[in-house]
């Protein structure tokens, strides 16, 4: 016999119910799938009881649990019984908190569609998935072990041990991972997108246990604030650095982020300011205004904002559909700030481009800009969606104003791994749909161009001068 | 592998009621066969095009506007098919909130086979409550294989789309 639970939360009003015979009682949270009970209007329980269900009041429902069991646990307490269910098991958390049934076992019935799935992989797939996962097990454990040799040591002795065997061991690695990216593109790239989402999903269950090891990876693939390409993402590229709990994790953390694919984010954060200058350098307008379309953590302000001079003369509205994303950006601007030792005009504005449309005077809500540029969002859009979109922005510009657009090309280097290992996919656009996003748009002048790793292409827009 | 895409267009002005919507099936079936889609692909495209009409009844908001009409844009050209369906829609703003977060949700999976198992992961254990299943749109996902957008008008209306890239000429 063990104490009973301190803590009392408000409890559940019950009935068990015994071939159609109902006990009044009161419930309270006993484990993550028990109940306490304690019968009510003087009904009395005995030890091993069982009953055909549990009726639960959740607010104006009520919610039925299958077969059950009393036993006596805390003796003398004001709930002295625990129920436990005989058939199902039930999450009373969510029963507590959310006020719902949550059967654990429920997805059971479902796993025959899962297993299914299976039979529509390949077998040269799958003979390439078992190598890949049988090699990553062997680098796992030889990196382990290095790792826990290194435990014995003086920290900055580890720190340097480690360094080295990231540099040699860990590139050697990444030379396999290459290897290995290259031989998926091959067995992949003339599948159906049907038999592409199917493999793609089984060479994630198959690969998680590396996938989760690694911080990008396992983000990418989790997309905790539901979308892929968040701030915390945009900051591990950022950051390209060696992270992870372990020096096998960390590997499968760095490779991906200096993969081409990212890299291009990197690059675009010097092409966005680069194209912003020559746009300031044409023009006389002061303030400069600049906004910054699904702006994430904003870390080009840095590049940006280079001289005390620019913070002057730019005006920065920062607009993003998450918070945090927003609070990043905020940070960024007022590092910035500090460094420079200036005060900058930035506001930020949440939102959602896809929900902002609805708005008739965009201009009255937003300001009109000189220069607007969106880095990372047109990935997401779909044709009819960008097309609003861009449309919708063009109003934003002054006249002679410039508009920059960022896209993943079709060609991009890293699609295939984005798409098996990251779960990261993107909506891919060619040169010509690029122009054609443009070229509908009244007087604009377009053009486009590809960074340096050639994954991404900018549409530059220019609104003529009235 | 299918055959080239022939480009084209139809569009159509639409009262809400539902015999519009069966008549629609025929049209839309018949239009993107006719324009190099398989019979397979034209049939996915039709029933897409009616689930979005039919959300479009449903899910109007009649009261503000009732003689508007819902337009239904089917086009085909360059490397994908597409279906726009746009109609009066409440002005909702946590509603539209959270269309815009399931849309982004179902469009984070590689494969919307993913996204409708870990929908029915979550429906088959609890205890959900009609109405509130989500399962809709998943199916027109991962059924037709389309990817979903949305925006909303300045005149109110709620535009959704959905496109195909047919097999062959996009992967992944």
């Amino acid at each position: 016999m063990t104490t009973a639970p301190v803590a009392t939360p408000t409890p559940l009003s019950g009935e068990l119910d015994l071939n159609g015979r109902r006990l009044p009682v009161e419930l309270l949270p006993g484990s993550r799938v028990s109940l306490l009970v304690r019968p009510m209007g003087g009904a009395a329980l005995t030890a091993d009881a069982n009953f055909d269900a549990c009726f639960v009041k959740l607010g104006e429902r009520t919610g039925k649990l299958g077969r059950c069991r009393v036993q006596l646990a805390y003796e003398g307490a004001a709930f002295p019984w625990r129920l436990q269910f005989l058939d199902d098991v039930y999450d009373v958390s969510a029963l507590v908190t959310e006020g719902r049934v949550v059967n654990l076992l429920g997805f059971f019935a479902e796993l025959p569609l899962v297993l299914a799935q299976r039979s529509a992989v390949s077998e040269g797939f799958r003979a390439y998935v078992a190598d890949l996962c049988y090699d990553l097990t062997v680098y796992r454990k030889f990196f382990d072990e290095q790792d826990q040799l290194l435990q014995a040591e003086p920290p900055e002795v580890a720190r340097q041990a480690q360094q080295v065997l990231l540099s040699r061991a860990g590139r050697e690695l990444f030379r396999y991972l290459d290897t290995m990216l290259e031989r998926l593109e091959a067995l992949v790239k003339d599948l159906s997108p049907e038999q592409q989402e199917r493999h793609g999903f089984y060479f994630r269950q198959q690969l998680w246990p590396f996938i989760e090891l690694a911080p990008f990876m396992a983000r990418t693939n989790l997309k905790p604030r539901g979308y892929a390409g968040d701030a915390e993402m945009m900051q591990m590229i950022y950051d390209d650095a060696w992270e992870g709990s372990s020096s096998f994790a960390k590997v499968l953390h760095k490779h991906p982020v200096e993969h081409p694919g990212a890299q291009a984010v990197r690059n675009r954060r010097l092409l966005v300011p680069k194209r912003l200058k020559e746009a300031l350098a044409a023009s006389s307008a002061q303030p400069f205004r600049v906004l910054s379309v699904a702006c994430g953590p904003a870390r080009e302000v840095e590049e940006l904002l280079a001289t005390a001079e620019d913070c002057r003369r730019l005006s920065l509205t920062l607009l993003d559909q998450d918070p945090e994303a927003l609070a990043a950006a905020r940070k960024t601007v007022e590092r910035v700030a500090q460094a420079r030792g200036e005060a900058i005009e930035a506001r930020t504005v949440g939102d959602s481009v896809r929900t902002l449309l609805k708005e008739r005077d965009l201009p009255s809500r937003l300001g009109r800009f000189h220069f607007l540029y969106s880095m990372g969002m047109f990935d997401y859009l779909t044709p009819p969606v960008a097309k609003a979109v861009l449309s919708r922005l063009y109003e934003l510009l002054e006249p002679g104003g410039v508009a920059l657009v960022g896209n993943y090309h079709v060609a991009n280097r890293s699609r295939y791994y984005m798409a098996y290992w990251l779960d990261w996919n993107l909506y891919y656009r060619t040169e010509d749909e690029m122009m054609a996003l443009g070229q509908a748009l009244p007087g604009a002048r377009v053009s486009v161009e590809l960074d340096d790793s050639r994954c991404q292409m900018f549409l530059k827009v220019e609104k003529p001068r009235e | 592998m299918v055959g080239k895409l022939i480009a084209g267009r139809f569009e159509r002005s639409l009262p809400p009621d539902w015999d519009t919507a069966k008549r629609l099936w025929a049209e839309s079936k018949a239009f993107f066969s006719a324009h190099g889609l398989s019979a397979d692909e034209a049939y996915s495209l039709a029933m897409t095009t009616s689930e979005l009409l039919e959300n479009a009844i449903k899910y109007g908001d009649w009261k503000r506007a009732p003689d508007e009409m819902i337009t239904v844009v089917a086009e085909v050209g360059g490397r994908v098919a597409s279906v726009e369906v746009q109609g009066p829609v409440a002005d909702d703003p946590g509603a539209l909130k959270r269309l815009d977060e399931q849309i982004q949700w179902m469009r984070g999976f590689q494969s919307p086979f993913e996204a409708y198992v870990s929908r029915l992961k979550h429906l088959s254990g609890h205890d959900w409550r009609d109405g509130e299943s989500g399962l809709g749109l998943i199916r027109i996902v991962y059924e037709a294989r389309c990817l979903l957008d949305f925006y909303v008008t300045p005149e109110g209306r709620l535009s959704m789309s959905a496109v195909y890239q047919p097999q062959g000429l996009y992967a992944p």
